[in-house]
C-alpha cells in the first residue's frame, strides 16, 4: 500500500468544500483512502490514526492544507493528487471570479449556480413568499412554496399568473411532492412507477405514494396543491394544472386524486377535466359521495387505503393489457386486505374495564385526523375534534379531550413556536400521557409519519412515551390498546420495517394503514355505549 | 474593532479575512451579517481588496477612505432580558437540540447530540474524526475541560475546523448560564480558552470573542430566543444561526446546547 500527499499554503477553504473534494477523490479507481485536511495537531494525529500520516506533514501548520491518497497501486497516486489539485483550482476559481462556493443565499444566486433550472422550493417567512414566487415564475420556474401564511387573493393571483406561464405552482403551505423522483419537503422515498398523483392533502398524499409503493406498486409524480387549492376562491387552479400534467406524462399510466371534497364548483371543474381524460382516475375525495364522484367518471375511493391499492390494481391491469388481455382479467378485484377487524377487536375488547370507553386519536397529520373522524362518526356516537368534519362537534378546549376526541397536533393551536409534529413529538407525548391517565380511555389512537422532514428518531422520541403510557394503564389495572399506523418506506431514512418491529415490541398495534387503524378503533369501542358500564 | 493596518489573509463569497499580528477583521456583507470584527458591505463591491487599514475615524480599503464617524454601530455584548425558569430553557434547549438534528447540514457535529443519527462515515479520516470529537465531548462532560479543549481543538475539515466552533458554542454557553444564575463561570471559561487556543488566526479570533462574550449576531439572536419570552422566535433564530459558515452555525450551536445541558 502506498502514500503520497501533497501540501498546500497560505489557500482556505470551507469544510464542505474540502469534505466533498475528499468524496470525490475518494472515488477515483484504486483509491482506498484521502484525506483533505488543514493541518492542525488533530487533525495530524487523525491521519495517524487513519493510517496515512507522512513524514513531510510534521513541519506543516495550522493554516496548511494537507492532502495524502492512498492505494495498492502507486501509479494511481500522482493523477488522484493531480485531480485534487484540479478540482481545488477550480474552487479557487469561483471565488476569484466572484461566483462563490457556498450555498446560494438568494433566488438570483441559486438561478446563476445552476442555470436551467426549472423548479423552485420556497420556504420563507409568509410575508416574504408571495414575492419570491413571483420571481421565481418570472424566471419560468415551477414552485413549490412549503411556506404559509400566503393570502387567498395573493394564492389566486399567483397561481393564475403560472396557469397563464403554464406553469405550477404547489402550495402555499404544501408540505410534500415527489417530482420526477425527488422526494420534496415531508416526502418518502417510493418505488419509481406508473401512477401519478395530485393531492390538496399533505399527509393524504404520503400515505397514498407509500402505500402504492409498499404493495409493489410505483410512482411517476405526486404533485402536492396546498390544502386551499380546491376552495371556491383558488377554484383548483393547481389541482386541475397538476391533474393535465399527468395526463401529458407518458410516465403516468394510472392517476389518483386526493383531497377533502373540493368546492362543488371546484368538483364540476375537475369533472368536466377528467371526461377527456383517457387514463383511469381514481379519487378519495374523503367524505365526498361515491356516486358522484363515479357518476363524473372516476372510480371513487371512501379511504386512502382503498384509492392506493385501487391504483395499483388498475396499473397491473393495463400492464397485463398490453402483454396478455386474457391474464389482465385475473386483477378483476381491488387487492385490498381484508377490512373484518371485529374478532380481533372483539378480543382486546374483553380486556378493557367497563369505564373506558373512548378513542383518542391524536394525529401528527391532518389528513389522517380528518379520515379517522369520516371512518369513526359512522361507528361511535358522537366524535369530537379541534379540526372538525362534517357533523362531528368541535372541542371547546383542544388540550382537553371530551368523549371520542381526534386532534389534529398540526393544527395552529399547537404549532406556534413549535416545530411540526411530525418533527417534535413532545406536545404528542404529554398528551398520550394525559389520555393514559384517564380512565375512560379505551384506546389510544396514533399516527406516524416517517421519510424525509419528518422526525429521523421517532423511536427514541416515542417508545418510551408509549411504554410509560402503558405502565400508566397497568398501574391502573387497565389494559390500554394503543393502534397505530405507520407511513412509510423501509427506504426511507428511518426505515419502515425496523420501526414498525420496535413498536410492536413493546405492545402497540401496528395497522397496515390509517384507514385500518381506524377501523380496529372503532370496532373496539362500538359495542361500548357513552354513558353505559359493562358488566 | 481593533485598530490596525490589515493584510488580506483568505477570501469566500461573501466575505473577505484581514489579519494584523493575530488581530482579525471581515469584510463580510449581509448574509453574514454583525459580529464582533465585521465591518458590513457590499463585499463584491472590493473583492479585488488586499489591505485595510481601521482608525478611530474611518476604514481605508486600498488606500479608500470610509469615514465611520456617525456610523451605526452594532455591540456584540449579551445582555439578557429577565431569564426564564429553568425548567423553560430546558424545554427550549430540547427544542434547539431538535432542530439542530433535523436541519444541521450534512457532516456538521450534530451526530454529537444524543438523538442524532449517526451518519455513515465516507472514509478512514471521518471515521477518526468523529471518535475524536465523541471523546472530547465525553471528556467535557466528565469536567475535564482542558482535555477535552485539547482534544477538540484545530479537529475538523475546513479553515475553522468543527471542533473549534464547537468550543466557541461551549464559552457562549458559559456566559449564558452566568447571565441566567448569576454564577461565575470564568475559570472554566479560562481553562477551556486556554487549552483551545492553537495555531489557527481565524479559530483564535473566534475563541477569543465567544471568551469575552462577543457575539455575531446570529448567535446572540439565538441566545435571546432560548431565554426571551417569545418561544415561537426560536425556530427562525436557530435556522439564522445554522445558515453561518458551511457547518460553523451548526458546531458552534450543538456546542452551546451540550454545554448548557452540563451547566444549567
Amino acid at each position: 500500500m502506498a502514500t503520497k500527499s501533497i501540501i498546500i499554503k497560505g489557500r482556505y477553504y470551507d469544510s464542505v468544500s474540502l469534505m466533498n473534494v475528499a468524496r470525490q477523490v475518494n472515488g477515483l479507481p484504486g483509491i482506498t483512502e484521502s484525506a483533505v485536511v488543514m493541518g492542525t495537531a488533530a487533525n495530524k494525529d487523525i491521519l495517524r490514526g487513519s493510517g496515512i500520516y507522512l513524514a513531510e506533514f510534521e513541519d506543516t501548520s495550522d493554516a496548511d492544507l494537507l492532502i495524502a491518497v492512498k492505494s495498492e497501486d502507486e501509479t494511481l497516486l500522482e493523477p488522484a493528487l493531480a485531480e485534487v489539485q484540479r478540482i481545488l483550482d477550480s474552487l479557487r476559481k469561483k471565488v476569484d471570479d466572484g461566483k462563490g462556493v457556498s450555498r446560494p443565499r438568494s433566488l438570483e444566486a441559486a438561478v446563476e449556480a445552476l442555470p436551467g433550472a426549472n423548479m423552485a422550493m420556497i420556504s420563507v417567512a409568509g410575508q416574504y413568499a408571495g414575492d419570491l414566487t413571483l420571481k421565481a415564475l418570472q424566471h419560468g420556474m415551477h414552485v413549490l412554496l412549503f411556506s404559509d401564511n400566503v393570502s387567498l387573493e395573493r394564492e389566486v393571483a399567483l397561481k393564475q399568473f403560472a396557469h397563464e406561464k403554464g406553469l405550477l405552482v404547489m402550495g402555499p403551505d404544501c408540505g410534500t411532492a415527489i417530482i420526477n423522483g425527488a422526494p420534496l419537503a415531508f416526502a418518502n422515498v417510493v418505488t419509481r412507477g406508473p401512477i401519478g398523483c395530485v393531492a390538496a392533502a399533505g399527509t393524504g398524499l404520503q400515505e397514498v405514494t407509500c402505500l402504492i409503493s409498499n404493495h409493489g406498486g410505483g410512482i411517476s409524480q405526486a404533485i402536492g396543491t396546498g390544502g386551499r387549492d380546491i376552495k371556491k376562491e383558488v377554484g383548483g387552479i393547481t389541482f386541475i394544472d397538476g391533474l393535465r400534467a399527468l395526463v401529458q406524462d407518458e410516465a403516468t399510466k394510472v392517476i389518483v386524486l386526493v383531497s377533502k371534497p373540493p368546492h362543488p364548483e371546484v368538483m364540476e371543474k375537475i369533472g368536466r377535466e377528467v371526461t377527456g381524460v383517457a387514463k383511469p382516475v381514481v379519487a378519495v375525495f374523503l367524505g365526498a359521495d361515491p356516486e358522484v364522484v363515479r357518476g363524473m367518471g372516476m372510480t371513487p375511493a371512501t379511504t386512502l387505503e382503498e384509492a392506493s391499492l385501487e391504483a395499483v390494481r388498475l396499473a397491473r391491469v393495463l400492464e397485463t393489457l398490453a402483454e396478455d388481455r386474457d391474464a389482465a382479467k385475473a386483477h378483476g378485484t381491488a387487492d385490498v386486505p381484508p377490512a373484518d377487524v371485529a374478532p380481533r377487536a372483539a378480543e382486546m375488547e374483553k380486556r378493557l374495564q367497563p369505564f373506558q370507553k373512548y378513542v383518542r386519536g391524536l394525529f401528527s397529520g391532518g389528513t389522517f385526523c380528518y379520515e379517522a373522524q369520516l371512518l369513526l362518526k359512522g361507528g361511535v356516537d358522537e366524535v369530537w375534534s379541534n379540526t372538525p368534519a362534517k357533523g362531528v362537534k368541535t372541542l371547546p378546549d383542544a388540550h382537553q379531550s371530551i368523549g371520542h376526541t381526534v386532534v389534529d397536533l398540526g393544527d395552529d393551536q399547537f404549532t406556534v413556536g413549535k416545530p411540526h409534529p411530525m418533527i417534535d413529538f413532545s406536545t404528542r407525548n404529554k398528551r398520550i400521557l394525559a389520555e393514559a391517565a384517564d380512565p375512560e380511555t379505551a384506546v389510544i389512537l396514533l399516527d406516524l409519519v416517517l421519510g424525509y422532514g419528518s422526525n429521523l428518531t421517532p423511536l427514541p422520541d416515542l417508545v418510551p412515551t408509549l411504554a410509560e403510557a402503558l405502565a400508566i394503564a397497568e398501574k391502573h389495572a387497565r389494559y390500554l390498546p394503543i393502534v397505530c399506523s405507520v407511513t412509510g418506506t423501509d427506504e426511507d431514512p428511518q426505515h419502515r420495517g425496523q420501526v414498525v418491529k420496535a413498536l410492536q415490541e413493546i405492545g402497540v398495534v401496528v395497522e397496515r394503514s390509517n384507514a385500518a387503524a381506524c377501523a380496529l378503533a372503532a370496532a373496539l369501542v362500538s359495542t361500548r355505549k357513552a354513558g353505559e358500564v359493562h358488566a | 474593532m481593533p485598530p490596525g493596518d490589515f493584510s488580506l489573509h483568505s477570501k469566500f463569497e461573501h466575505c473577505l479575512n484581514f489579519v494584523d499580528g493575530d488581530a482579525l477583521v471581515a469584510l463580510v456583507d449581509e448574509t453574514v451579517g454583525n459580529g464582533p470584527c465585521n465591518i458590513v458591505t457590499r463585499v463584491s463591491a472590493f473583492a479585488s481588496a488586499s489591505s485595510l487599514q481601521v482608525t478611530d475615524r474611518c476604514v481605508a480599503i486600498d488606500g479608500v477612505e470610509i469615514p465611520t464617524v456617525g456610523v451605526a454601530r452594532y455591540s456584540s455584548a449579551l445582555s439578557l432580558p429577565v431569564p426564564p425558569a429553568r425548567n423553560a430553557l430546558l424545554r427550549r434547549l430540547r427544542i434547539l437540540e431538535k432542530l439542530l438534528v433535523s436541519e444541521s447540514p450534512p457532516r456538521s457535529l450534530a451526530f454529537l447530540l444524543d438523538t442524532a443519527p449517526v451518519p455513515r462515515p465516507q472514509d478512514a479520516f471521518e471515521r477518526a474524526f468523529r471518535e475524536r470529537c465523541r471523546r472530547g465531548r465525553d471528556l467535557l462532560v466528565a469536567g475535564a475541560l482542558a482535555a477535552s479543549a485539547e482534544t477538540l481543538r484545530g479537529t475538523g475539515y475546513g479553515l475553522t475546523p468543527s471542533g473549534d466552533d464547537f468550543l466557541c458554542g461551549i464559552l457562549v454557553a458559559s456566559h449564558l448560564v452566568q447571565a441566567m444564575d448569576g454564577s461565575d463561570r470564568s475559570a472554566e471559561r479560562e481553562i477551556i480558552h486556554r487549552a483551545a487556543r492553537g495555531g489557527n488566526l481565524l479559530s483564535n479570533s473566534f475563541l477569543r470573542a465567544a471568551h469575552q462574550g462577543w457575539l455575531h449576531e446570529p448567535v446572540k439572536n439565538l441566545l435571546l430566543a432560548l431565554v426571551g419570552a417569545e418561544e415561537s422566535h426560536l425556530v427562525q433564530a436557530t435556522r439564522k444561526a445554522l445558515a453561518r459558515g458551511e457547518t460553523s452555525g451548526s458546531d458552534l450551536a450543538v456546542g452551546l446546547a451540550i454545554g448548557t445541558n452540563l451547566w444549567v
